[in-house]
């Protein structure tokens, strides 16, 4: 009997396996985010106004459709990670159901540092091209020019919200091994929910993203993660694999 | 010391029984095969075994702990089959680096030398393996892994006859210079029998038999003759098989319990057969008595 087997151990052993697994996973990313900036170069919002002798044309260009595109792609490798194939993956080597989702998050959370960080570089991509195809006087220089600070805030900030969506989407890979309807009752539920009590909804945005101190919002965040990644762990501790 | 030990146990799928109160128990260092017919319930008393499936009722221990979600037994197993899935992006020679982190047993030089032997391209995916070569890609890391409990669950499927001759000889010679407890379940009797030890027979998901190879090679006794005499001869026995030919001439297949050849050979006119494992456990497992002639007859 071999005894250097802890949970930790193996977990980090899976880690490894699966991040040499995933490298492929960089590669979706970039073209998620390349696809992203082309979607930003027409502008994300335009307002025009015109009197007899004045045109004014206002486009607003922003690295916002990145980030979001970044949070789809995080939301579907953690809906990825739960599949049967993946799970079968795990249990043909040593492995048991806590170190198996303990390697899936180090995984995910790996993942969120690439993302979190690209995204929020891809931003100045998008500032530098905008630089170069404009006319600089035409530029709203309010916010344009890089502060470290703002970088670093901004990159953990999307780190964290994507946090938050791996977990949600982790969540939901679990329940539809529980049954596929979950498919169609978890969204549905959260729609449900904000039609019978659209306060609710209002409330857990709020709740995420109206928190202006970033250790308060930090701490938030990491906890409804973590609340949600237990729940994965705690409804799939029954379930059989490789049936 | 006893590696596997089930109590009553049962597991049904809904409304199928696929295991009914099985009770056995394996022991350390041996080769056993588990031998049944198509649905007896081998995969699903492996997967039990394996701890990837809760049995419904009943206990399961191996290691002498429950194996469902155990890290302790899973560290300490492998299991083979066809549905061993690996990732997209490695190829094997990847899978044989990345794997041998898992197992502290792992024998590198071992893996290597079947991985040549069988001429595998390195730079293949496991997917993109045809059925028999996927079979033997698994089995390569079956045996190099050397955890104290191997499980083959129809580890021949796809193989073609030489590779299944390569494999029962690589199975064999690694046992012996590396002895644990093998697992080994197949349709394939006859060409298994010469490396078991033990047997354990299920039918419809009970136990039918569980009993070492030589013990279950002196079990039965198979007599030919006119229909009258052996019926005659065999009155009070318990007959495991009859079959028919022309000319009233009948086989029949008894319990040896004891009795030597000795015995019926006084007789001129039956003839005494041995009776292969593979027939025995043909004979023991049937559903019905006259076996498919039975269908023919009506």
């Amino acid at each position: 009997m071999s005894l250097s087997n802890n949970v930790l151990s193996v977990a980090s052993r899976q880690y490894v396996y699966k991040l040499k697994a995933n490298t492929s996973g960089v590669y979706s990313l970039i073209f998620i985010q390349v696809l992203a900036l082309l979607f930003s170069l027409s502008g994300i919002q335009s307002m025009s106004s015109a009197s007899d002798t004045l045109i004014v044309n206002v486009k607003y260009y922003s690295g916002d459709i990145m980030i979001a595109f970044t949070f789809i792609w995080i939301f579907f490798m953690a809906l990825r990670l739960t599949s049967i194939n993946y799970r079968t993956m795990d249990f043909t080597l040593v492995t048991n159901r806590l170190s198996s989702h303990l390697s899936n998050v180090g995984l995910l959370l790996t993942a969120i540092v690439f993302g979190g960080i690209s995204s929020s570089l891809m931003g100045f991509v998008l500032k530098i091209i905008m630089y170069f195809a404009f006319d600089r006087s035409q530029i709203g220089v309010n916010g344009f020019y890089p502060v470290v600070s703002n970088i670093l805030l901004g990159i953990i900030t999307t780190g964290l919200y994507m946090t938050l969506i791996a977990s949600m989407g982790y969540l939901l890979g679990i329940l539809i091994q529980i049954h596929v309807l979950f498919v169609v009752l978890y969204p549905s539920a959260l729609f449900g929910l904000a039609r019978v009590n659209p306060q609710v909804l209002k409330l857990s945005y709020d709740f995420f993203a109206s928190e202006t101190s970033p250790l308060i919002f930090a701490i938030r965040i990491i906890l409804s993660s973590l609340i949600l990644f237990s729940l994965s762990c705690l409804l799939s501790n029954r379930m059989e694999v490789r049936k | 010391m006893t590696v596997i030990q089930g109590e009553n146990l049962t597991k049904s799928y809904g409304k199928i029984l696929a295991l009914d109160n099985l009770t056995f128990q394996i022991e350390e260092n041996k080769l056993t095969g588990l031998i049944g017919r198509n649905g007896a319930g081998k995969t699903t008393l492996l997967k039990l075994i394996a701890g990837y499936l809760k049995p419904s009722r009943g206990e399961i221990n191996v290691f002498s702990q429950n194996p469902f979600d155990s890290l302790q037994v899973s560290a300490n197993i492998i299991f083979i089959d066809n549905q061993m899935v690996f990732p997209a992006a490695f190829r094997l020679d990847d899978i044989l680096t990345e794997v041998a982190h898992f197992y502290q047993n792992w024998n590198a030089k071992l893996a290597h030398g079947l991985f040549e032997y069988f001429s595998f391209n390195p730079k293949q995916r496991h997917s993109s393996l045809s059925k028999g070569n996927q079979s033997t890609f698994n089995m390569i890391i079956g045996l190099a892994a050397r955890c104290p409990l191997t499980i083959f669950d129809e580890p021949t499927s796809g193989m073609d006859s030489a590779v299944r001759k390569d494999f029962y000889r690589a199975l064999l010679k690694d046992y012996l210079e590396y002895p644990r407890t093998i697992i080994l379940s197949s349709h394939l009797l006859s060409e298994v029998e010469d490396i078991l030890e033990d047997i354990l027979l299920l039918r419809g998901g009970t136990k039918c038999l569980h009993q070492s190879v030589l013990e279950l090679k002196e079990y039965a006794l198979g007599l030919k003759g006119p229909k009258q005499k052996v019926l005659e001869r065999l009155k009070g026995q318990e007959l495991l098989h009859t079959e028919e030919f022309a000319q009233g001439s009948l086989y029949a297949v008894i319990k040896k319990q004891g009795l030597t050849s000795q015995e019926f050979l006084k007789q001129a006119d039956l003839e005494l057969l041995p009776v292969s494992l593979e027939d025995l456990c043909i004979y023991l497992t049937d559903n019905s008595k006259g076996g498919i002639d039975h269908v023919f007859k009506q």
